[in-house]
């Protein structure tokens, strides 16, 4: 491990003594979390473990009780959806938030549309980016055209438009919770190949998920978490997918 | 306790909804507006060929009969195109034949008479009552969380007795019309003859047409609109303002219904009080909006279809006028046309997925 002052070992986020308790019920007991540049970070762990509601926390949807966050070392709030995107963080769901009846290009700048003066958007710069943005992050086949609706689309098309929509708005963080889950073997294939390439592009994600195959595919580190505390960080050279399974099965 | 292992993705696969549907009945759903041009089309040169050959049985192709339609189709599709943009949205107005009512008696009154006015103002009030009626519409539907359909049921009755009060006849003690002279320029500039059958009232329609396609299919309201009314909590997360984009559109939606009340008051010299009542404007409008291919559920839909939707109306009314059919039966085609429409666009929609 490299020492402190060298700015690669400052992680892109950390997520330090988080704790939240829903009346009685403690969900995060002092839990530490970061996540370095480039990285596929797995956040493991059984139904309750509390990573739900870690993920809701860094997506800004819910507050924590106590704890502090840091962006590349500097201290940031991100207590609501807008504060934790402008801290690079964007999150995308199982189900995903697209409108189906409308086409590519829009929900690709649904909520953020170039416009001119009088608020006329501007379609050809939408339609030749929407294609740039089609091309360079997702190469998934079956994608012909940006005016091609959502509805269209199959489960993993619309993940990795999903995906491309979150990557191109220059978040560096993604949030994936249980991205795969509704998806074919082969879509699969394709959105765990999009996290590996998006990480090597400086892209870190954080991958939620239950099944521990396609985590150790792809993840270069995994955070093991059970009752609402982080039980294990380790790296993939360190440990094995039995290791992991017992881990999980154990706490 | 979940599974570490396991292959659940096949299963999910085959459980997943497959990814090509039916190209064909996705292009019918993505260009709905062709389907109803073709209708359209072909009713209209049924009409047309039929009267042509037996011009004693039906006098639709009549010069007369032309200029009727002129007049008459504008003002339902001007109605039309601010009931399906807010329908876009995913809300309903049906309270625009209250504001269709309102909005020429308080151009009428105030021009008029002890007060006076000059006219330019009086529309201004009239443009003033109109964003009125739409931002008290919008503001209950959404911040009180009523549904509008319910909401504007009561805004349209409640406007019912405004208009009631203030058309009542101090003799006879009973709602009156109220004559509406607002000169001969307001006269040709929104109801002159421009050539033949041709009547102002059919520009108007065309510029109305054009800033609504401009707003919903090249500006960012449009975009915003769409979003809300194709998938709420989706438009929130990317950080639409759903509600103000509603009480924008319910706004939308007075300020046409408005103008096509003024293009009818100008018409016919006359504001009347049946306007809000016995018209059934709203069912029309609805109608016309739904068999144009907008979905009564928000999120997708057309102004060309629209106003198409308009002209079936309209023209199927005209000709059940020009064979003498009662007036009932107009209501009852309102009616199955609606229901066909909506059963249709929900049909075409499943095929299109599969």
């Amino acid at each position: 491990m490299a020492n402190a002052t060298d700015p690669a070992s400052v992680p892109l986020f950390e997520a330090r003594n988080i704790s939240k308790s829903y009346g009685h019920v403690n969900a995060l007991m002092d839990v530490n979390f970061e996540v370095r540049q480039k990285e596929v970070v797995g956040l493991l762990g059984d139904n309750g473990a509390g990573k739900s509601t870690l993920i809701k926390i860094l997506s800004g949807v819910v507050n924590p009780d106590t704890g502090e966050f840091r962006r590349k070392g500097e201290k940031v709030d991100i207590g609501s959806r807008r504060r934790s995107e402008a801290a690079g963080i964007q999150t995308i769901y199982q189900d995903i938030a697209l409108v189906r009846s409308m086409s590519i290009m829009r929900n690709i700048y649904a909520g953020r549309e170039p416009t001119g003066p009088l608020g006329f958007l501007k379609m050809r710069e939408m339609r030749t980016t929407s294609m740039q943005i089609l091309e360079n992050y997702v190469r998934i086949a079956g994608i012909t055209s940006p005016d091609l609706m959502v509805e269209d689309l199959s489960g993993g098309q619309a993940q990795a438009v999903a995906i491309a929509r979150a990557v191109h708005f220059k978040r560096d963080i993604l949030l994936l919770d249980e991205p795969t889950s509704a998806l074919s073997v082969r879509e699969t294939e394709k959105v765990l190949a999009i996290m590996r390439e998006l990480a090597e592009g400086g892209v870190s994600c954080v991958f939620v998920t239950h099944n521990l195959y396609h985590a150790f595919r792809v993840c270069d580190r995994f955070v093991v978490m059970a009752h609402g505390r982080t039980v294990k960080s380790v790296v993939k050279a360190d440990t094995s997918l039995n290791e992991l399974t017992d881990l999980i099965m154990t706490h | 306790m979940s599974t570490p292992a396991g292959p659940t993705n096949a299963e999910l696969a085959a459980l997943r909804r497959p990814a090509a549907g039916n190209p064909t009945w996705r292009a019918v759903r993505n260009y709905q507006a062709i389907n109803i041009v073709v209708l359209v089309t072909l009713f209209l040169g049924f009409c047309t060929g039929y009267s042509l050959l037996y011009p004693d049985q039906l006098r639709f192709a009549s010069l007369g009969n032309l200029s009727v339609l002129s007049q008459q189709v504008p003002v339902t599709a001007i109605v039309a195109i601010g009931v399906g943009l807010l329908m876009i949205g995913g809300e309903f107005d049906i309270a625009v034949a209250g504001t269709f009512t309102l909005v020429p008696f308080v151009v009428a009154i105030t021009s008029a008479g002890s007060w006076g006015w000059p006219i330019g103002v009086s529309l201004l009030a009239g443009l003033a009552v109109a964003l009125l009626i739409g931002l008290m519409n919008g503001m209950i539907t959404t911040r009180l969380g009523i549904p509008s359909f319910i909401a504007t049921l009561g805004t349209m009755f409640f406007m019912r007795g405004v208009i009631r009060f203030v058309s009542l006849n101090p003799t006879t003690k009973q709602p009156d019309n109220i004559a509406f002279f607002p000169g001969d320029a307001l006269k040709a500039l929104l109801g002159g003859q421009i050539i033949g059958p041709i009547y102002a009232q059919m520009l108007w329609l065309i510029g109305v047409a054009l800033i609504g396609y401009a707003l919903l299919n090249r500006h960012r309201f449009g975009n915003h609109l769409l979003l809300t009314g194709g998938n709420r909590d989706a438009a929130v997360a990317v950080g639409v303002p759903v509600r103000n984009v509603k009480v924008t559109a319910f706004m939308l939606c007075a300020v046409t219904a408005g103008f096509a009340g003024i293009l009818q008051g100008v018409r016919i010299n006359q504001v009347e009080p049946s306007f809000a009542t016995i018209s059934g404007l709203e069912l029309k409008a609805i109608a016309a909006v739904v068999v144009g291919g907008t979905s009564l559920f928000g999120g997708r839909g057309a102004i060309l279809g629209i106003i198409l939707g308009a002209v079936l109306i309209e023209t199927v009314d005209n000709i059940l006028v020009l064979i003498s059919a009662p007036e009932t039966i107009f209501k009852g085609f309102l009616g199955a046309t609606t229901i066909l429409a909506v059963i249709l666009n929900t049909v075409i929609g499943r095929r299109a997925r599969r």
